[in-house]
């Protein structure tokens, strides 16, 4: 076995050191078994994502400066991927 | 006296202590990116205690932990590889620093950079013998008893990857 003091060891080793010294800070939690920080985000995320749904839903805002969808170009909902009519998009043959 | 969620909380605070860098080092070994190797170390725990509440019983903690990470790390390359073609992104050749580089620590940068490319360039099995030798600091019948090989193979691959990296910093002309 190679004495620890060789350089090309020291090299490895440093170069593993510097990589793994976020593990043992202490600024890096233990992952809890509830209310964990991944828990938390996921909570944010689908919070986050009901509420885009829920706008997507709203009726377009009245008015004269309302923004119509051009016959031309449909517009399509990310929700139910059907054209502005109600119609579904048909794929390309 | 504490209480049972202060009891579970130490369990797992002792788990990561003892388990988190071999977690770590399978999946740097794998995709030598050190940010993924962080997540999956996150997400190994997750499952573990996951399986744990649900009654699931795990005899060999380090075993079960172990084999989950290889899954996910393997997981995360069948995706990278649908995202980017035969490439794995930028998640290679990437070595994070933040701090401010004077002299000493600009060679140094250039020397773990070099150690970074010769593992890129080496097999996964013998990345695996240099992360357990150099990041776990496991002797060499540890490793041989943990990766299913004989104690002359970790040897010889260690051996071998010293010479190529000694080799390479020569070409490069970095001191170790």
């Amino acid at each position: 076995m190679t004495s620890p003091e060789d350089p090309l060891d020291r090299a490895f080793r440093g170069y593993y050191a510097q990589l793994m010294a976020g593990l043992d800070a202490p600024a890096t939690p233990a992952p809890r078994p509830r209310g964990s920080r991944r828990s938390e985000l996921t909570l944010a995320l689908s919070v986050g994502l009901g509420l885009a749904a829920a706008l997507t839903l709203l009726p377009p805002p009245a008015g004269p400066n309302r923004p119509r969808p051009s016959a031309a170009t449909p517009t399509t909902s990310l929700l139910q991927g059907a054209t502005a009519d109600g119609s579904r998009l048909q794929a390309p043959r | 006296m504490p209480g049972p969620d202060g009891g579970r909380d130490a369990e797992v605070a002792d788990l990561y202590r003892s388990h988190a860098r071999a977690v770590w080092a399978v999946a740097y070994s794998r995709h030598l990116d050190r940010d993924l190797a962080f997540d999956v170390v996150q997400e190994t725990f997750l499952r573990f205690w996951a399986q744990r509440d649900h009654g699931g019983a795990i005899e060999n903690p380090r075993a079960w932990l172990s084999r989950v990470a290889r899954n996910l790390a393997e997981d995360h390359a069948k995706s990278a590889f649908r995202r980017n073609g035969t490439q794995a992104g930028d998640s290679l050749g990437r070595l994070s620093s933040a701090a401010p580089a004077p002299p000493e620590q600009l060679e140094q940068k250039e020397l773990f950079a070099v150690v970074h490319e010769l593992l890129q360039e080496l097999p996964v099995a013998d990345r695996e013998v240099l992360t357990m030798r150099y990041a776990l600091d496991d002797d060499a019948p540890t490793i041989a008893a943990a990766l299913g090989i004989p104690v002359t193979a970790v040897h010889m691959r260690l051996s071998r990857a010293r010479q190529r990296l000694a080799e390479k910093l020569a070409t490069h002309g970095v001191r170790p």
